[in-house]
């Protein structure tokens, strides 16, 4: 009984003494490898670090995130937009590119001196035309009807009748405008026997581009 | 029995001490501590066990100074987080940068087509007339008569100035090699009108009121055709008739005013689609 009892007692206290050593060498193993990469103090400097270098991560995102909303929210594209419909506009005027709308046309078949034929161009740039026509040549701020040896001529190249004027604007107003009652066409009708006129609205009307710049050799922009 | 572990064992001395038996001795010192073999093992494993128990007892000591108390494999595991998070802005950055760049590049050409426009925008204002201009060229006044007194029975209309004088004057002008034209303060433009209300002449709608002075900048020609007999013609008759007068001057310097009003393009639209 008493042999039993010691070896016993003597297996157990073995046995904890040898669980005792395995985990004295565990905790020896993780206080080496602490000591090797980070003590604690290390590792919340780590994590500080890191904490703070993604909050300024985060913030430069910000700031990209702006720049770009800068240039996707149009501000250049809208400029871009401004000069394009600013530049077509002032085209339109200056007869630098082709354009169409609704409008009118008035034929005149007959005999007409280039003044009358200019007085003419006056009535519909009077009624708001946008652009005019004669026969098919585009109508300048410089276009001058007038008299040379080949007879009459529009912008140097001659123009004979019938007399084709085409304008572009609201069709009602200038069809009120060249119909009216001593208005000009009607005073041309009645002073020149045999003279011609059809007048009719028109749902599109086709102005083409005039060529020909304007070169300026004797203006200059005043400072 | 303890027969089974080996005891503790002192070496026997091969060669005696002089007179001396070790053996007896070891053997008759060891008396008095004589324990069974058991109880030596045991007694060793107890010293050894609390040895080691105190050994651990005493590891959980911090080293180092005080530090905020994350738990080990805590701290481990939030690291690894804010790396991957880390990683992750990082990514992203880059991305935008990318997106950033192209964009900035996309602005730039833009930018190059913006002035290449404003450029275009600026030469066709010239040439639309809104911009003033300065210049040699010819100044050319027409006023009503300045007869004393109208003979009874005649038209009063024949001694004023009238708006087809003032057109035909402005056409003359152009087809001599004028480059830009003014009535008093307007500009002549592509939307101009010259036209009579009563006795009162307009111009781009702006009443006019004799004299009515006409600039042009341009060439010598211009003045060539004012003065020409064969041009004007009905207009210099009149004049020469009734005494409505027509002053032509040169000038070295003239400034002719940028148009004022405005342009309608509400029906005319670019291109030939509808």
């Amino acid at each position: 009984m008493r042999g039993l009892a010691s070896q016993i007692t003597l297996t157990l206290v073995c046995l904890l003494l040898g669980a005792t050593l395995v985990v004295q060498f565990r905790t020896q193993g993780n206080i080496v490898k602490s000591i090797m990469v980070d003590s604690t103090t290390e590792q919340a400097t780590i994590m500080n670090g890191l904490v703070a270098s993604n909050a300024a991560l985060r913030k430069e995102i910000g700031s990209l995130d702006t720049q770009l909303a800068q240039f996707q929210s149009g501000s250049q594209a809208s400029d871009m937009q401004t000069l394009v419909n600013d530049l077509n506009h002032t085209k339109i005027v200056n007869g630098s590119i082709e354009v169409s709308g609704p409008g009118i046309e008035l034929v005149l078949t007959g005999t007409l001196a280039p003044e009358e034929l200019q007085d003419v161009i006056n009535e519909l740039r009077n009624a708001g035309a946008e652009a005019i026509v004669l026969n098919g040549q585009r109508v300048v701020v410089n276009s001058a009807v007038h008299q040379d040896a080949a007879g009459v001529s529009l912008n140097g190249v001659s123009i004979r009748p019938p007399y084709d004027f085409e304008a572009i604007g609201d069709p009602d107003t200038l069809q009120t405008a060249v119909d009216r009652k001593g208005g000009l066409v009607p005073m041309l009708v009645a002073n020149h026997p045999g003279l011609q006129m059809a007048l009719q609205k028109q749902d599109k009307v086709v102005a083409p581009i005039f060529e020909r710049k304007m070169k300026f050799l004797y203006a200059k922009p005043a400072t | 029995m303890a027969g089974r572990i080996a005891p503790v064992q002192f070496r026997k001395p091969h060669s005696p001490i002089h007179g001396l038996d070790v053996g007896k001795v070891a053997t008759s010192l060891r008396k008095p501590f004589q324990i069974s073999s058991t109880y030596r093992w045991l007694a060793v494993a107890m010293l050894l066990l609390g040895l080691f128990v105190s050994m651990e007892w005493q590891a959980p000591v911090a080293r180092g100074p005080v530090t905020p108390d994350y738990p080990r494999e805590l701290s481990k595991d939030t690291i690894n987080r804010l790396e991957s998070e880390q990683k992750e802005l990082k990514s992203t950055i880059a991305d935008r940068r990318a997106q950033l760049a192209a964009v900035q590049k996309d602005a730039a050409t833009q930018k190059t087509a913006l002035a290449d426009l404003n450029t275009q925008l600026e030469s066709q204002r010239v040439l639309a007339g809104m911009v003033p201009l300065v210049g040699q060229g010819v100044q050319v006044v027409l006023d009503d008569s300045n007869v004393k007194s109208i003979p009874v029975g005649e038209d009063a209309s024949h001694y004023i100035v009238h708006d087809y004088d003032i057109r035909d004057v402005v056409s003359t002008l152009w087809q001599s090699g004028a480059e830009a034209i003014a009535v008093g303060d307007e500009r002549i433009v592509a939307s101009t009108s010259v036209y009579c209300v009563g006795s009162t002449i307009l111009v781009n709608d702006t009443r006019m009121s004799p004299p009515y002075k006409i600039i042009a900048i341009g060439p010598p020609t211009m003045e060539e055709a004012m003065n020409s007999p064969s041009r004007l013609q009905s207009m210099k008759s009149v004049a020469r008739q009734y005494g409505v007068q027509f002053k032509v001057t040169s000038a070295k310097e003239l400034r002719v005013p940028a148009y004022s009003g405005s342009f309608s393009d509400r029906y005319a639209k670019p291109g030939n689609a509808q």
